[in-house]
């Protein structure tokens, strides 16, 4: 969906009189239509936990299996308490976020670099491409224990692994954005007589920016997983390595507190990728979703 | 190609603005051969107005990336200012159908892109005064530091116009610029248009569908068939330079308009025949 349809979207009035149906009604729940998503999801949610109370407290679901979501919220607190206080929780907090960073950053520098080669040089383009669509296909966290086996126990694995995750639709994205530079517009810079460069410069990138954050926003995702899934792998320090430990004695209601907060780390590394977009990519209009074409 | 004025022919008048001698354009897709343009051949003289006239598909719009060295010719040759066209030839401004703005760029960076394209940041800087100068001439100054996402379609492609003017090109290459337009913005564009380019010692080629327009518009309008795009007549325009909407209710304006059309439907026969 393009933004202009999001607009015309929204500005379509809300029909008044109640029998009449617009031919064109985009939504067939028109009293749902008026209340504000915010209340929607915020419902759900109670019911949600109302529901998961119920399983566990009527004995459905074990506790063991299944914590409770009031056993689960003080686990959580009492981690986000952590965090602040205690000295092993930041530690490991620490650890993970640099592993992310470090992971993404590489992504991101790679990643663009893969694309313009993939989308602007005849060799990337005939031996790069097929290449990458093999690795892109591959399950990459399987790599794991060989980027252990070269790269030891230390950041330098997890680092590697959150890149190699992340790198791909920062790849795939920005490739897509060069080559989709409008016609008339390369027209224009022929008509010009620019040169390639500033055709690259002054209008396959800036078209292609919105695309590479796109990718970028994708990659902060990706590159929590795999810092995750690395420390899983080989680890003695990092959330993931506290999720472990937590799962091996059983402690579920940690497990849960640990995927929340790592929740809000992914949430407030894509916010920061969104808000550097929001700035540099200052002439489009963007929310979280990202927007094609 | 070579580049002919050619040593025999020692007349004072400059060389033509544009001559097309014979070509034809030949497409290939999927292996076959399509025949899209020509032969043609066509002269404009410096300093006129020139209308493409023809149904899509007729080649007018090929006709006119060929002469802007945007597209080979299949044979025949294209001379612009009696330099033989390789590649887009010295001192020509274009305009599309959309305005083509960048959307990263404020409305005056988009008019100075041209200068910025040929001398850099510093001479795309002197320029300016001429950009607001002309911002000015369509009206634009308070929409200067505006993205074009905030103007209007009719705003943008007078953006448009003065982009194409900043550099004082010789010949302007217009290929439907006001075609996406309504009616009453484009009858506007149109005047605001004849209004420039009497003022420019410049010369225009315009393509158009529309027959009011080629005849309000041109000094000579070219009428143009389709399959394979020939050029099935010219209509000289009999009409004082300086030209207002009530014209169009003249009879020699009528005249003309029926002209063009009998040559339009001349050359649909011809094809339905052949």
């Amino acid at each position: 969906m393009t933004t202009h349809q999001m607009e015309r979207g929204e500005q379509t009035p809300t029909p008044s009189p109640k029998n009449r149906r617009s031919p064109s009604s985009y939504s067939s729940n028109s009293r749902l239509e008026s209340v504000p998503s915010g209340v929607l999801v915020a419902t759900s949610l109670v019911l949600f936990c109302l529901l998961w109370q119920l399983a566990v407290s009527a004995h459905w679901v074990s506790e063991y299996v299944v914590p409770s979501p009031s056993d689960t919220a003080d686990a959580t607190v009492h981690l986000f308490r952590d965090v602040f206080t205690d000295s092993y929780t930041l530690n490991n907090l620490w650890v993970t976020v640099k592993e992310i960073l470090a992971g993404l950053a590489l992504a991101a520098g790679f990643g663009a670099l893969f694309g313009v080669l993939i989308s602007e040089t005849t060799l990337g383009r005939k031996v790069l491409q097929p290449l990458m669509v093999a690795l892109y296909a591959a399950p990459k966290v399987a790599l794991a224990p060989a980027f252990v086996a070269w790269f030891g126990f230390g950041l330098t694995p997890k680092i590697v692994m959150a890149a190699t995750i992340a790198f791909f639709p920062v790849m795939v994205d920005t490739a897509a954005g060069l080559a989709g530079v409008d016609e008339d517009q390369d027209k224009l810079f022929l008509i010009n007589r620019a040169t390639r460069w500033q055709r690259f410069v002054k209008l396959k990138l800036p078209t292609a920016l919105p695309f590479l954050f796109a990718g970028l926003k994708s990659a902060s995702v990706l590159a929590v997983i795999g810092a995750i899934v690395a420390e899983f792998m080989g680890g003695s320090s990092g959330l993931g390595v506290m999720v472990q430990t937590a799962s091996v004695s059983f402690a579920l209601d940690r497990v849960f507190a640990l995927i929340v907060l790592l929740s809000v780390l992914a949430f407030l590394v894509y916010a920061a990728v969104a808000l550097a977009e929001r700035r540099i990519v200052h002439w489009r209009a963007s929310g979280f979703v990202p927007v094609d074409s | 190609m070579v580049a002919t004025t050619s040593p025999g022919e020692a007349t004072p008048t400059p060389s033509p603005a544009v001559r097309i001698r014979d070509v034809v354009r030949t497409f290939r897709t999927r292996g076959e051969s399509v025949h899209a343009l020509g032969p043609v051949s066509l002269t404009v003289a410096r300093g006129e107005f020139v209308a493409l006239l023809g149904p899509s598909g007729c080649g007018k719009s090929t006709l006119l990336n060929i002469v802007a060295g945007l597209l080979p010719v299949t044979s025949g040759s294209v001379e612009v200012h009696g330099t033989g066209v390789a590649g887009v030839p010295d001192s020509v401004g274009m305009m599309f159908q959309k305005a083509v703005l960048l959307p990263w760029r404020t409305v005056r960076e988009n008019v100075l892109l041209p200068l910025e394209l040929a001398g850099g940041k510093k001479t795309a800087r002197d320029g300016t005064p001429l950009a607001d100068e002309l911002l000015a001439m369509v009206g634009l100054s308070d929409f200067a530091d505006r993205l074009p996402t905030e103007l209007s379609g009719g705003m943008q492609q007078r953006a448009a116009t003065c982009r194409m003017l900043i550099d004082s090109p010789e010949l302007l290459l217009l290929d439907e610029p006001f075609g996406a337009l309504d009616e009453f913005t484009r009858e506007r564009m149109n005047l605001e248009l004849l209004r420039i380019t009497r003022k420019l010692t410049s010369t225009s080629l315009f393509v158009t569908h529309s027959i009011t327009e080629a005849v309000f518009l041109a000094d000579r309008v070219v009428v143009m068939s389709a399959r394979p795009g020939r050029i099935s007549g010219v209509v000289d325009i009999a009409l004082p330079t300086d030209r207002d909407p009530e014209i169009t209710t003249s009879p020699e304006f009528q005249s003309h308009v029926r002209h063009a059309r009998d040559l339009l439907r001349d050359g649909d026969a011809e094809k339905g025949r052949s």
